[in-house]
């Protein structure tokens, strides 16, 4: 195999590589959602466990992304595809940090009723996890534009955020017994805002492997 | 006459052998100079290979144009050449041979049409991966299960089209061993959570030489919850008796114990027994309800039924309660609202049922509306709250017997956790339909009825 034919191989690898961490992330950011719906300790459990893989999958990718770095000294385009993997698995690992905080507030809020259900979580969780899987869409097709679409969504996470942010410190007006459970969920709200907010940081990376400009989408 | 193009070569020699000859003997006789022998012997070899070309390369030429077609697809043209036996004989092989692949490739484009047209059709998705971990084939079930917009997914990694890392691992797993993998919970998130039952074997090909692998995926989404409603009524069931029971045994208990002596102790205990007993009474009742509505035993008594007037009489009902809750109890409803053909008695649970939710799960000072707009086909009657919401998971459930979306809640509010689902039969015996939506502002319900 030539150089610049393993050279290839070893970029298509790391995409792959990015993909498969993708989805682990994913998965923790709906697992951590629901265990705190269903109140499910076990679930919370498995979240906080899961979080190990995506950390050993990040240090992986970014030693592979060195050590190319260090024997093929790309240029241009392909010093680009490098610098947008480190970039995408930096705010994937962040998001899997996230998705543990929300299973630790599972933990506490285990023993308490809750004192609403979570419809607007669930419907942020939705939301963040969408754009994960936009943004990575348009890392694979190399697509600006899609990339671009899909920080938009990012508008309606932060709409349902601070309606959430509202409904619950009403909540806490009305009945300060609420307020230990109702903090913790405002929290999670945060955190998912958080989560957003790095599914955009895919989106400008992406952006930047396509065109070579940095663009602020959020 | 000469045919084989080796007896007609020698002809050839022989006759400019002999014309050479001829013209060297009319020189020697002085019948003729040298030039002109020169020239005559020039021409008459000029004219015999112009000859051998015309029978010869023409025919030659043809069916190298022709084979080159045949290789390019068209296998339908037949070669026709004149003259030479072996020319004409390697034309009829052609044409034999073209003749055969067109049979083979008629029969192997059958076959995979029939292959294409079974894995198309399978309810089950099928995946199959080369021996390298490349996507060979992919079903259309595969494609709308993870929503698969690429076309072109042959020879690309799996992780490339289905983003599943779980999928991926149990794939590896089965071309590294070359053995079955079954996972019988695999979840998949998006577009909807849905579980499928995996199981990869692996594809042989002569020798046991490593092909590659297959895999069949299995939605058991429904068969889980199913499963989980069964265990969850019948869980349920026993719990909604026994509670009523446990508590009507303790009073009796305490009553025998001596507190049957004490009269207005034993008034009070016998009123708790009296009120636990109309509970379970209720619930059965609710039970044989649900049970005959479900087995289409129950027989509707139909006359067109004025909803104005239910809802009417229902928010009467509630006005007290509403007040106690300081919630405000509207309705909106057309004056030219035309009657629906229903049964009164069973169309006026479904309304009371739907209100006196939306009253029990709204907080104090909040808003219940009742609304009924109308077309030519159909009656709609939405009742809205602005409670407490139903989460995304529990709104597709809520329908369920005995589905609680927060159980101790509801059991504190009283009711069997059955009047959702009857309402839901009601509907569908009438021909209609109910659904729930929910947001932070409150939840929808609404109903509609055909009109005709």
């Amino acid at each position: 195999m030539s150089t610049r034919q393993s050279f290839d191989k070893a970029l298509a690898d790391l995409q792959q590589d990015v993909l498969r961490m993708a989805s682990v992330v994913e998965k923790l950011i709906y697992n951590a959602v629901k265990s705190l719906a269903t109140q499910d300790p076990i679930l919370a459990g498995e979240v906080i466990e899961g979080d190990d893989l995506v950390d050993e999958q990040r240090f992986q990718i970014e030693d592979k992304i060195i050590k190319i770095i260090a024997t093929q000294q790309p240029m241009a385009k392909d010093l680009r595809i490098l610098i947008t993997g480190i970039r995408i698995i930096i705010s994937l690992e962040r998001m899997a940090d996230h998705s543990v905080d929300i299973a630790r507030v599972t933990m506490c809020l285990v023993e308490e009723k809750l004192i609403k259900p979570l419809v607007s979580i669930t419907a942020m969780a939705k939301l963040a996890q969408q754009m994960v899987r936009d943004g990575l869409d348009a890392y694979v097709h190399n697509d600006p534009d899609k990339a671009r679409e899909m920080c938009e969504a990012d508008d309606e996470v932060d709409h349902i955020y601070h309606q959430t942010y509202k409904h619950l410190v009403s909540f806490m007006k009305r009945d300060p017994d609420t307020i230990g459970q109702a903090t913790y969920l405002l929290f999670v709200a945060r955190f998912l805002e958080r989560i957003a907010d790095h599914a955009t940081n895919i989106g400008e990376a992406v952006i930047f492997q396509a065109t070579g400009e940095w663009k602020e989408l959020n | 006459m000469l045919t084989s193009i080796r007896q007609r070569a020698i002809g050839s020699y022989v006759l400019l052998f002999g014309i050479f000859i001829l013209l060297t003997l009319f020189h020697r006789w002085g019948l003729v100079n040298l030039l002109t022998v020169l020239l005559g012997s020039f021409w008459a070899t000029v004219f015999l290979a112009w000859l051998t070309a015309r029978r010869l390369i023409t025919p030659v030429e043809q069916i190298t144009s022709a084979a080159q077609e045949m290789a390019g697809g068209v296998l339908d043209t037949e070669i026709r050449v004149q003259g030479e036996h072996e020319l004409d004989e390697l034309a009829w092989s052609i044409n034999y041979m073209a003749r055969q692949l067109r049979k083979n490739l008629f029969l192997i484009t059958e076959e995979r049409n029939r292959a294409r047209a079974i894995l198309n059709s399978m309810a089950d998705g099928v995946i199959a991966l080369d021996k390298n971990g490349r996507v060979i084939l992919i079903n259309p079930v595969v494609e709308s299960i993870f929503d698969i917009k690429e076309e072109c997914w042959i020879g690309t990694e799996l992780i490339k089209v289905i983003r599943n890392h779980e999928l991926e691992q149990l794939f590896i797993r089965a071309l590294q061993d070359m053995q079955p993998v079954l996972n019988n919970e695999l979840q998949v998130l998006t577009p909807e959570p849905r579980l499928f039952r995996v199981q990869i074997s692996p594809l042989k090909g002569a020798q046991h030489k490593k092909m590659g692998v297959v895999g069949l995926l299995t939605d058991v989404t429904e068969r889980r919850k199913l499963e989980q409603m069964r265990t969850e009524f019948a869980a349920n069931v026993s719990h909604e008796l026994r509670t009523p029971l446990t508590s009507i045994n303790g009073f009796v208990e305490t009553l025998l114990d001596g507190a049957m002596e004490q009269p207005h102790v034993a008034k009070n205990f016998l009123e708790i027994i009296h009120t636990e007993g109309k509970r379970l009474a209720n619930l059965i009742d609710d039970l044989l309800k649900l049970s005959r509505l479900e087995d289409r035993r129950t027989i509707l008594h139909k006359q067109p039924v004025d909803l104005a007037d239910i809802i009417h009489n229902t928010i009467k009902m509630f006005e007290g309660l509403a007040q106690d809750k300081n919630i405000e109890l509207t309705e909106v409803i057309p004056s030219d609202l035309p009657p629906v053909p229903g049964d009164f008695g069973f169309l006026s649970q479904v309304i009371v049922n739907l209100v006196d939710n939306a009253i029990k799960y709204t907080l104090t000072g909040g808003k219940v509306n009742v609304e009924v707009t109308f077309n030519q086909q159909s009656i709609t009657v939405t009742v809205s709250d602005t409670g407490i919401g139903i989460s995304e998971e529990s709104l597709p459930r809520v329908f369920e017997r005995f589905y609680r979306v927060d159980k101790a809640r509801s059991r504190e509010m009283g009711g069997t956790g059955l009047g959702l689902s009857i309402s839901k039969h009601i509907v569908e015996a009438h021909g209609g339909k109910i659904k729930a939506t929910s947001s932070q502002e409150g939840s929808t319900f609404y109903f509609t009825l055909p009109l005709d």
